[in-house]
This record gives structure tokens, sequence and C-alpha cells, in this order.
């Protein structure tokens, strides 16, 4: 292959990734902004919309009902509604109950019940500890780009990322929904005081956060063809990286970090020796470096502490 | 004088009746009858915690009868190979508990004194495991030298991690220690020169001066398994990581820690310097956790990148939350509980991750303060007069 | 030399200007009161002088060191101390823990020391012993329970406990952030009564004062200044700031009852 050709498929490559990290990061920015907390499970939930969607795709399968036309939106709208289920009742037991706490309780709280999803899926998952097929929703076949094969399920990727992303940011921008969230994240008492329902709003925005990284463990599947039940601390920890990146508390700035720390990693794999095995060493020590010099995000993180 | 003895001998019987327990505990081979001994000895505490034994103990035991306490508690405990000599095993179990007990008090420095987050604590003690290992293998470094850049590259490391989110708000490290944790997984995973995934083979006896760790020792002709030289070593270092932990709770030192966990702003406008404190609180932690990696690597002569997972750090982390925040006595405890009840209890041996999550989550919500939370501060002085004293009430 | 010397400070958040090139000078021994309505940048101006927010323009020089860019400690170590709007104790803590803070704040204590126990207990000591006494000055009976802890007390005493940490390093510039506040005309009237005792044990102490009730400023400084969207609008004697049109329109819009609701 021409060096072009290497380039570009390593683009596409950072473009599907960066996709999947940007529907995670959302997450992240979401809970850090109305809650002022980091959701350290929240990598066990996008693990959560894998087998979510994974579970619903075998449904589907056993019931005969593949037409991809039918099989792709119930795949991705109902692994999503489980996963922001999920998202929410674990938001309700184990993070609501201790929002007035200091924030190393919520973090502590969070990460332990990351652990306690993931170790259940292994645990009462069919031969959970194994990595678990996902079939192929998309159809088969490629178009050549520019000297580079890329399959079709790219296309699809991308166009549901792209989808998922405007409406998130229709929702938060234009609807009463989008205007409650904004109001708590500026400051939350004040936004109680002024009439926002303060319990359905932080569920609602479970509801989001959690649906999104449930299209994003979706997409993992569908790119990779597998889910696995380790997925969810790499995963968290990118999408993590990734809101930071962009500027915690910025919707805008975990997508714009999400290709960021996608391109990194491909980087690294292109240009690195043995850089496949080494490119989450380079991505994640880049992360740490730029925290030194430009700890905000690239959008700054919304300052929450007052006198 | 007479008080003093009948108060001494108040304490020493007390341990004496808490170590025939555990011993005991040891022995008895069925899960129902280990519970029902648990069981047994939680109602009694529970009992006597409400009948205001504690506080009566804790005015019985205060001041002067401690140091004598420790000695003799000290001494009894360092029977335990012998007394446990046909089950090796328990020793080992035992051995894990102290090393648990260095990476507690190492952890509860960083997180429950100052706050800082580690979320790493496996990979430290991993990054002293590794090299340890590595030095008195491939180039011949003696014991005691090995155990000393072990100690050191764990905190010197700690150091280089820290330094760049040392200004910053408490996730950002949180992020930092995980991501090394992660970093450090796949270096040693894809790195045939740290052994791969396979790890690292053939560590040589740890010997420092006349002593050979892994050979058995004998005591009086009985002949114990080689565990008991570890047990012993590791016995005095907790000891004294032990004593050296409170001394920096009960001091202004700690004190100042606790101010930058609570509120770096008031710490600041005292005059705290806060970048100082924090580097140094979190690089004390990691030679305790640094050391205790260093001894695992020799003692179990096998090290690979499996035992170092963010799991397991987040296991290390319970100890804290479990046993409470800032509290020494609090690590101790849980260490025990953990170590101990997990080894007892095989059968949920695949599960005691959930559950340590489940654990942590449910104790977070219903009693944050932990099994034991530290006392009120009293800096060594002579008691005051008690209008409220006794900080268990926390 | 003043001890602090604000020298055309502004502080701006995003495109909000919370100071706008204030000038302020505080010479040892001065009681100053600085008066606005909320958001007027009172709160902001300790900040920016304690470390916690930098200057976007403008220089901070205390004791003739130029402190624009240094961080909370140094300053701190330089003799400023401050209280906060809202109370900020440990909760977690004792009252004595947290006068203790004050003391050790300044004065360092490593880790080599704590194996010089006897040194430390001896440095101890003459803390606590201190810091009773100044808490005596505030009121006798909280002298007694400083071993309980902080969140068991009543407001009245959390703010003592406040103000006497900030005191504990002799300070030579404090900055109280309304210290009276919440409190009843009778808790008030002791309240200053009170700090002025205190402030008498520690030669020199210039205080700087935000307060909401001008009876207390009236009564207690010398020299007031008036601030109002981030900018000084008056300067001088009580009666001279209060009289000022700037300071009415700011308080009142433009006409004016209520303004000498404290003399």
């Amino acid at each position: 292959m021409s060096l072009q050709a290497v380039l570009l498929q390593q683009l596409t490559n950072a473009v599907m990734l960066g996709t999947i990290y940007g529907l995670i990061a959302i997450g992240f920015s979401l809970f850090f902004g109305t809650l002022d907390i980091i959701q350290f499970a929240h990598g066990d939930v996008y693990m959560l919309g894998g087998f979510a969607a994974l579970t619903v795709a075998a449904a589907l399968t056993s019931a005969a009902a593949s037409a991809p036309a039918l099989a792709v939106p119930l795949v991705f709208v109902a692994g999503a509604a489980l996963t922001a289920l999920a998202g929410v009742a674990f938001g309700r037991l184990a993070v609501r109950p201790l929002l007035g706490s200091p924030p190393l309780i919520t973090l502590l709280a969070t990460l332990a019940g990351g652990i306690a999803l993931r170790e259940a899926v292994r645990l009462f998952y069919p031969n959970g500890t194994a990595a678990q097929r996902f079939p192929s929703l998309f159809p088969a076949g490629s178009v050549e780009l520019g000297g580079v094969l890329i399959r079709y399920d790219n296309f699809f990727i991308l166009a549901i990322g792209l989808g998922v992303f405007a409406a998130t940011a229709l929702l938060v921008n234009r609807t009463r929904l989008g205007r409650a969230i904004r109001a708590i994240s500026q400051d939350r008492e004040a936004a109680a005081m002024m009439g926002v329902d303060l319990d359905r709003t932080l569920d609602l925005c479970f509801v989001l956060g959690s649906a999104l990284a449930g299209v994003a463990g979706a997409l993992y599947g569908a790119y990779y063809n597998q889910v696995i039940f380790t997925m969810g601390l790499t995963g968290g920890l990118i999408g993590f990286s990734a809101a930071t990146i962009g500027g915690l508390g910025h919707i805008l700035g975990a997508v714009v970090g999400g290709y960021l720390f996608a391109l990194l990693q491909t980087l690294a794999s292109a240009l690195l020796p043995g850089g496949s095995e080494y490119r989450d060493v380079f991505a994640f020590l880049v992360v740490i470096l730029f925290l030194m010099f430009r700890p905000t995000g690239i959008l700054g993180e919304r300052q929450a502490e007052r006198v | 004088m007479g008080k003093r003895l009948q108060r001494v001998s108040l304490a020493v019987g007390l341990e004496v009746v808490a170590y025939g327990w555990f011993l005991a505990f040891l022995r008895v081979e069925s899960a129902l009858g280990s519970l029902a001994l648990v069981a047994a000895a939680a109602a009694l505490a529970v009992a006597l915690a409400r009948a205001g034994a504690l506080a009566w103990l804790r005015r019985e035991l205060d001041s002067g009868v401690a140091r004598a306490a420790a000695i003799f508690g000290l001494a009894l405990a360092a029977t335990f190979p012998a007394l446990v000599r046909d089950n090796p095993y328990w020793i080992f179990t035992l051995n894990l508990t102290l090393l648990y007990v260095l990476v507690g008090l190492g952890l509860n420095l960083q997180t429950g004194t100052t706050g800082l987050v580690n979320l790493a604590g496996a990979a430290f003690y991993g990054t002293g495991a590794y090299t340890a290992a590595l030095l008195a293998r491939d180039a011949g470094v003696p014991g005691v030298a090995s155990l000393a850049a072990g100690t050191l590259a764990a905190a010197a490391v700690g150091a280089l991690l820290f330094a760049p989110v040392l200004k910053l708000r408490g996730h950002y490290l949180a992020l930092v220690t995980i991501a090394f944790g992660v970093i450090f997984h796949l270096v040693l995973n894809n790195t045939e020169a740290l052994g791969g995934p396979q790890g690292i083979y053939g560590i040589p006896d740890l010997v420092l001066g006349p002593w050979n760790l892994q050979r058995s020792p004998r005591l009086a002709g009985v002949e114990l398994h080689f565990y008991a030289n570890y047990f012993w070593l590791l016995l005095a270092l907790a000891a004294a990581a032990v004593w050296w932990a409170w001394r920096v709770y009960d001091s202004p030192v700690g004190l100042v820690l606790n101010a930058i966990r609570d509120d770096p702003w008031v710490a600041g406008t005292s005059g705290v310097n806060l970048p100082r404190w924090k580097l140094a609180a979190f690089t004390a932690g990691n030679v305790l956790i640094g050391v205790a990696g260093s001894i695992y690597a020799f003692m179990i002569g096998y090290i690979s990148p499996e035992n170092f997972t963010f799991e397991e750090s987040l296991f290390m982390l319970s100890i804290i939350i479990l046993g409470a925040m800032d509290s020494v006595p609090g690590v101790v405890t849980a260490s025990v509980l953990l170590v101990v009840l997990t080894e007892k209890l095989r059968a949920i041996q695949d599960y005691r991750f959930l559950l340590y999550g489940v654990l942590v989550v449910a104790m977070l919500i219903f009693r944050q303060q932990g099994l034991w939370p530290p006392p009120w501060r009293r800096y060594g002085l002579p008691a005051a007069a008690p209008s409220s004293g006794g900080g268990a009430a926390r | 030399m003043s001890l602090l010397h604000v020298d055309r400070v502004s502080v701006q958040f995003g495109g909000l200007v919370a100071l706008d090139r204030v000038e302020l000078a505080v010479e040892p021994g001065e009681v100053v009161g600085v008066i606005g309505p909320n958001g007027s940048g009172k709160t902001t101006l300790f900040n920016v002088v304690t470390g916690i927010y930098r200057a976007s323009s403008g220089r901070v020089v205390v004791a003739g060191h130029d402190v624009t860019r240094a961080h909370p400690d140094a300053i701190a170590r330089l003799g400023v101390a401050r209280t906060f709007q809202r109370i900020r104790l440990l909760e977690r803590l004792t009252a004595l823990d947290n006068l203790l803070v004050g003391y050790y704040g300044r004065s360092a204590v490593g880790w080599l020391e704590l194996l010089r126990a006897g040194r430390v207990r001896r440095q101890l000591q003459r803390f606590v012993e201190q810091a009773r006494e100044l808490v005596t000055l505030f009121s006798p009976e909280l002298a007694q329970q400083l071993d309980r802890p902080v969140a068991e007390l009543p407001h009245i005493d959390r703010r003592r406990l406040e103000i006497c940490r900030a005191m504990a390093g002799r300070p030579r510039l404090l900055l109280l952030d309304e210290p009276t506040a919440g409190m009843s005309p009778e808790e008030t009237r002791q309240m200053v009564h009170d700090i002025q005792k205190a402030a008498a044990s520690l030669p020199g102490l210039a205080i700087v004062i935000i307060e909401h009730d001008l009876s207390v400023i009236q009564g207690a400084a010398q020299r007031v200044v008036c601030l109002n969207y981030g900018r000084k609008i008056a300067e001088g004697s009580f009666e001279q700031v209060v009289r000022s049109e700037a300071v009415r329109v700011a308080y009142l819009g433009s006409d004016g009852d209520g303004v000498a609701a404290g003399s």
C-alpha cells in the first residue's frame, strides 16, 4: 500500500474510534456538568451497552427477523434503552444517595459500582469471561476510496454516530430538558429554586448519558464484531480522557476530545515501532502531558467552586 | 504501681483471648463453623460496646499501658508460625495480610489522610515487585539493595506521575493514576524484556546478611516453613509502619494533611504549601506500597502482570473504605478481615471482586465513617477534661 | 510603604469584569471597611489579595513584596490572614484542630521533626496555650470546649473559631469577610467588641472588613471604601462615604432612605 493509502486507512480507523469515544465522553461531561462528579462506572455502562445490543441482536436472529432495515434500528434503540435503564438504576443506587458527600466518596462509589457491574457480567453472562461474537448488523461489502477498501459498516457507524451527536446537540440546546440540564450545570440550587425538577432532570441526565454510552457499546460491537466484559475499563478511561481533553462539562468538547484521542492512538500505531501494542500507552502519556499545559481542556473546565 | 500491673494484665489477657479465638477460627474447617465463630465474636463485641465497655476499656488501657501491651502483642503474634506449622498456607495468608497492612497504610496516608486518590496501588506495588525481582535475578543485586531499589522505584515513579497534576483538582489525579495502572499492565504484557505475559520466574532467594529467608528456619529442633521468615520480617515492618503511621496521624503533620484534604482554600490561606505536602504524602505512601511489593516478589518467587491489575488496585482501596478513612487501626482491622475472610471462604473466591464492589458501595452509602473511625487527635498530650471526647461517634 | 497596596487591579471571569482597576492602600494599624451591594466585588477583592484568584491586570503588593502571581500559602506567610463569607471550618475535626491549622500552616513541621517527640510536644503545648488564651478573649466558655468537634458548635462559636484561626499565626493584615453575618444585633455588638479586643493584642495589625451592617463599619472602621460593579466608587470617612451621591445611587437606585438605617 502507498503511504497515502496507509494514512487514509488509519484516518478511517480514527474516525470510527473517535465516534465511539465521543459518545462515551459526552456522558462524562454531562455528569460532571450537572452533578459535579466523575461517574467512573460510565465505562462499564458502555460495556453493558455492548452486551445489551448483543442480547437484542441475538433475540432477533433467533426470531428470524434479521432484515437489516428493521434489525439495525431495533438493536440500537432497544440496546440504548436497556442501557439507559441500567444507567438510571445505577445512578439511583450508587450515585444519588451520595451527592452531598465529598467528591472522593462519589468517586470511590462509582469505581466500586463499576467493578460490580463488570464482575456481574463476567460471572452471570453465559461464558462471560470470553469475548462474545457480535453478529454483523450491516450489509457486507466495501467500496474503494483513494486506493483503500472501506467497509460499508464504517459508513453506517459514522452515520449513526453523527446522527446521535446531532440529536444530542438539539436536545441540549433546543428543548426544555436541555434548558433544565444547562441550568443545573450553572447552579444546582438556583435551578431548583427556579422550578427545575431536580430529581427528574438528574434521572434524565442518566438516561441520556447512559443511552449514548449504550449506542457506543453497540457501535463497538459492530466495528470489532465482538464485545467483552473488560471493554468498559479502557473504554471508560478513554472516555474520561477525551472529556478531559475537551474540557469537562462541555458536550462539544467531549466529541472533539474523542476524535483527538482516537487520532493520537492511530498516530501511535502508524508511526511508532511496535505501535499497535503501545498505542494506548502513548495516547495516555500524551493526555497526562497535555494536562500539565492545559489542565482545563480545550474549551475549559466549567468552574463550580464558589466562596 | 498495683493499678498499673492490673491494667497491663487486663490488656495482656484480652490479647491472649483474641489470639486464641483467631487460632480457633483458622482451625475450624467448615464454612458454617467459621461463620458461627465470627457471629459469636461480633455479637459479643456489639453487646459489650452497647454496654459501654469500649469507653471503659479505653479509659482502663489509656496511657502507659499501650507500650507494654504492644510489645506483648507482638511477641504473642511472633509465635504464630510455630502454632500453625502443620499448615503453612495460613502463614502465607497472614503474610499477605501484613503486606496489605503496609499497602493499606500507604494508601491511607495518600487517600485517607490527604485526600489524594491513588487508583494505581497495584501498579506501584508491581513497580516495586518488578524492580526488585529484575535487579535480583538479572543483575545479581543483593537482597537489601533490591528491596531498597524497588521501594525507591515505586516512590520515584509516583512522584514523576504526580508532578503534572499537583495543582489540579482531585479527579485529574484519579485519571492519571488509572491511566498509569493501565499503562503499567500494557507495558508489562507487551515487553519481552519484562517477561511479557508469562512474567518473571526464578526470582532468587532473599538473603539479608546471614539470614536466607527462603531456608526453613529451625527453632528448638522444630523445622518451620520458610514462610515463617517472611512472617517475622513482615511483622516487624508492619509494626514499625503502624507505629510511624500513628505518629504521623497524631501530630501536626497529620493535621495539616487533613486540612489539605478537607479544604485546600483554608489550608492554603493558612500558609500550608499544598504542592509540597501533597507530593510528600503521595511519595511517602508509595514508599510503603513499594517496599511491600518488593518483598512480595521475593516471597512468592514468581510474578506476572495478572498480579497487578486495576481490580487489585481497587481491592487495596477497599481496605481503607472498609476500615475507615485516615484510621490506622481501621487499616489493620480491614486488612485482616478482607484477606483472612476471603481465604477462609474459598467458595466465594471467584465472586470476590463482585462482593468487594458491592461491599464498598454499601459501606459508602450506609456507613461512610468505616468500621473503626479514627479517634480525635490528642497529639500525645495528656487527656483534657473529657467533656465529650471519643471519636467513635463519628 | 503601605502594608497592602492593591494597585489598579482588575479581575475578569470570561466576559464578566469582577474588579475594575481597583486601587486600595492599607497602612499598619488601620481598620478599613469595605461596603457595596451584593456582587460588587468585595469578596473578589479578598480572593485576589489572598491569591485564590489571580489579577488579570494590576499588582498586589504586601509589605513591599509583589504577590500578584504568588500562591495563597506564600501570601499567608507574609502575614495575611482571612476569614470566609460562608464559614469554612474543617468540619470533621475538633475546635482545637481547626485552631492549630492556623498555627501550623505558617510554622513548618516536617516528617523528620516527628522523631523529636519532645520538641514537637513542647511547641504544641505552647500553641495550645496561645489558642486557649486567644479564644478566651472571645468566649471563655468556648475556650473550655476546644476538644469538641466543630460541627457540633453553634454558629457564633464557629465564627469565633474561624476568626481565631486567622489570628493564630499573628498576622499583620487580617481580612474579615462579613464576620457578623447571621447574628443578632446583640451578638454583632459583642463580636465587634471582641474583635477589637483581640486585635489590640497584636500591635500594628491592620484589618480590612467587609460588612453589610453599616453600624459595624461606622463604629469600627477609620476609613471606608465602597465598591459597585467591581469599581471603587467612594473612599473616605464613614460619613463622607455614606453621604456620597454615588453610594446612594448604588444602594438605592436614585432616592435615598435606608442607607442611614445603620446610623
